[in-house]
């Protein structure tokens, strides 16, 4: 890397959480926000000589992670079935219509406190699924529950960090 | 939303929501699934908002316990579809913990990116190395490589039948082999060439072509000065001029007919040639001077007149064609927007069985030129202007058919023939902003509704242009059809049967005071000049022929 480039990488590295909570609204689909991510990144480091990089890079990140997203959200619905498509272009809809702010790096920095706060049995449920990256079925099996029992408990973990992360980066304390 | 059955071991997983929202977050959605989820999502507003919470908190646990979901997989091989039960929810190509230590965090996954796939960014990176604003270097946006347009056509033929030019089509750099007729073609520079068939041209930039062979003329506008036309035996290179060429074999003439020209014969130093002069070089011979004939080529101007006499034949044809589509017994309305006096507000229905309805009002609009000159058209551009019209009664089959001009595609559904509600067997036929074409039918009897879409049908080189659309809705055959240009683009089965109706309806809006909507505007941007609602499933023969006489029109 140039001197060029890697001082473009330190610029992207201190936005993107800004720019992976714009994708996340661009390209709400599962995998999706993290390919955006990385495009914008290689994007932006090609071309890392043209930025001005000492103005505010918000606006030129928002609009390259906005056209990426919608480049990446084309080849990615057209290859969807119908019904797929017409969800996924729905839940799209939904999170363009938004209006709150992403907040992706401040709310992973309350989910990290938030995880700290889980009771052991939470916890433990976090660990399979997310780190030992167990499935739903493996874990049942393990846990001697119905697979949709860990499904229902796994959604309401998330609910549960959601409140935690809304009441942490209001001000609140973080706890489950 | 669907009469297709799931599998019986499917079936109760679809009714949890919690697998839903799993599957969808694994990448792991049957079809059947995401119809199950899209019906949740429609109907209570709070649960599209869940599932996007839900897929927040995954995306940032992932990436803090650094697993991550493999969808750069192709999205067709982790659909089921409709197969068997997705119970055990596997995660499609996560990573253990283990293989995805070094990646636990984000930067660590986007400074793996960089050594990664450097050389290949480095090497797609544009030579140019100035520094622009910020703004201004959205390489990613689409882009265009064309450098000229077909302005008119008369009598075209083109020899390569894989290749259809239409007017107003834009013309990326590459050979134009034209069988007979003319062409016009407007360079980006601002020159102007008429070529005449049989003749070959090659588009280089909009300042350079390459004439292979054949006749042409060239009409050059100070902006496009230095245009430059290549031939086998030299070059001609405009100083401001108008002169025509005639390329055949290994000589061309070059005849100047206002202006002065520079010719470059091959190994033979460059000389002017002036008005009213003309010289023939060959590749061996020297350069035989004589006069110029301006009757010999067809100019622009000689161009615009045939054109105009052109189209005034197409519009009388379609006159006659119109006449006789009006007495089709089952032709409900028939608006050809023509004999209408500024101000005028009733646009009479011509359908000879369509007594019943009346004619439509004109609510806004502007009374533009349609497909011809002469030929009347609405201009739909306020978020007021519709058409207002009232089709009574149920239908079991119909097809909505109109000409259309379509400016841009503002909103996300651009209007072209709705029902006021939707319900009941209410019909919205509306333009995506995607570019595809949809006919929405409202469910009736219990039955959700139902989206017929066409494949992306207006792409950049259609705006601006006159397309003809039709979609046709066959009850007895169970499908339901889209057309452009009179031809077939999709067909998909009709999914649940009942009875259609339109009832109060608009062209070119959608009356939505009464009603909640997420996309409550949804106004045209265009021009219609023609429309007409059948009560009954038209032939792919029909549509080829109200869509095909006025099709050839645009030609000229």
């Amino acid at each position: 890397m140039n001197r060029e480039e890697t001082h473009a990488a330190q610029v992207f590295m201190s936005h993107h959480g800004f720019v992976m909570g714009l994708a996340l609204k661009h390209a709400p689909w599962p995998g999706l926000a993290e390919d955006v991510l990385q495009q914008v990144f290689l994007e932006f480091i090609a071309k890392a000589d043209r930025w001005d990089l000492d103005t505010d890079p918000k606006p030129l990140l928002a609009t390259m992670t906005r056209h990426v997203a919608q480049r990446y959200w084309r080849e990615r619905t057209r290859e969807m079935p119908e019904m797929m498509r017409k969800l996924a272009d729905h839940l799209r809809m939904l999170a363009e219509e938004r209006t709150a702010p992403a907040r992706y790096e401040e709310e992973t920095d309350a989910l990290r406190r938030c995880l700290e706060k889980l009771p052991a049995k939470s916890r433990s449920l976090i660990d399979m699924y997310y780190y030992a990256d167990l499935s739903t079925a493996e874990i049942a099996c393990q846990t001697g529950t119905r697979t949709d029992t860990v499904c229902r408990a796994i959604c309401r973990l998330r609910e549960k960090l959601r409140i935690c992360i809304n009441r942490s980066t209001q001000g609140g304390e973080a706890y489950v | 939303m669907s009469d297709i059955p799931e599998p019986p071991d499917e079936r109760s997983s679809l009714d949890d929501v919690d697998e839903l929202i799993e599957r969808y977050l694994v990448g792991n959605l049957t079809e059947a699934a995401a119809e199950r989820l899209l019906e949740r999502v429609e109907t209570d507003p709070n649960m599209g908002q869940s599932i996007l919470e839900q897929f927040a908190i995954d995306t940032m646990l992932r990436s803090l316990c650094g697993a991550r979901t493999a969808m750069r997989a192709p999205i067709s091989s982790l659909v089921r579809d409709g197969g068997g039960s997705d119970r055990d929810m596997t995660r499609v190509g996560r990573f253990n913990r283990s293989t995805v230590a070094v990646s636990a965090a984000c930067i660590a996954l986007i400074a793996g990116a960089i050594v990664w796939l450097k050389k290949p960014v480095r090497e797609s990176a544009p030579s140019d190395r100035g520094r622009e604003s910020a703004q201004s270097v959205l390489l990613i946006e689409p882009t265009t490589a064309s450098v000229a347009v077909l302005a008119r056509s008369v009598d075209a033929s083109w020899s390569d039948p894989s290749r259809s030019y239409e007017v107003g089509s834009p013309l990326n750099p590459g050979r134009l082999r034209l069988k007979s007729g003319l062409a016009e073609i407007e360079f980006f520079s601002g020159a102007r060439v008429v070529l005449e068939g049989p003749g070959e041209l090659e588009l280089r930039s909009s300042i350079e072509a390459y004439c292979s062979s054949g006749r042409l003329s060239a009409e050059i506008p100070p902006s496009a000065r230095g245009f430059r036309i290549d031939t086998p035996s030299g070059a001609v290179v405009d100083l401001g001029t108008e002169f025509g060429l005639d390329v055949t074999g290994s000589e061309s003439e070059v005849h100047v007919f206002k202006g002065e020209v520079e010719l470059h014969a091959d190994s033979r130093p460059k000389r002017s040639l002036k008005e009213g002069e003309a010289a023939a070089i060959g590749r061996t011979s020297s350069v035989r001077m004589f006069a110029a004939n301006p009757t010999a080529f067809a100019t622009p101007a000689v161009m615009r007149s045939r054109s105009t006499e052109s189209l005034r034949r197409r519009y009388d044809a379609w006159r006659k064609a119109s006449a006789r589509w009006n007495l089709d017994p089952s032709l409900l309305v028939r608006l050809d927007i023509e004999g209408l006096a500024p101000g005028d507000q009733a646009l009479a229905n011509r359908a000879d069985s369509g007594s019943a309805i009346g004619p439509a009002t004109i609510v806004g609009c502007g009374r533009v030129e349609g497909r011809w000159p002469g030929k009347g058209a609405l201009e739909f551009r306020g978020v007021g202007d519709r058409v207002r019209l009232d089709v009574p009664g149920d239908l079991s089959s119909l097809t909505f058919a109109a000409w259309v001009r379509v400016n841009g595609l503002d909103r996300r559904f651009n209007s072209l023939f709705m029902s006021d509600d939707f319900k009941a067997g209410a019909t919205h036929w509306q333009i995506l902003n995607d570019g595809r074409i949809r006919l929405g039918v409202a469910g009736r009897n219990g039955a959700g509704h139902v989206d017929y879409d066409s494949p992306v049908v207006f792409t950049p080189e259609r705006l601006g242009r006159w397309v003809h659309l039709a979609v046709v809705f066959d009850g007895e055959r169970r499908q339901v059809i889209h057309y452009v240009d009179g031809r077939r683009v999709s067909s998909n089965p009709v999914r649940k049967v009942f009875a259609l109706r339109v009832g109060a309806a608009e062209i070119g809006n959608w009356s939505s005071a009464t009603r909640v909507d997420r996309s409550p505007i949804r106004h045209y941007s265009g021009r219609i000049d023609e429309f007409s609602f059948y009560r009954r499933a038209l032939d792919e023969g029909e549509i080829g022929e109200i869509a095909g006489l006025a099709a050839a029109a645009d030609d000229s």
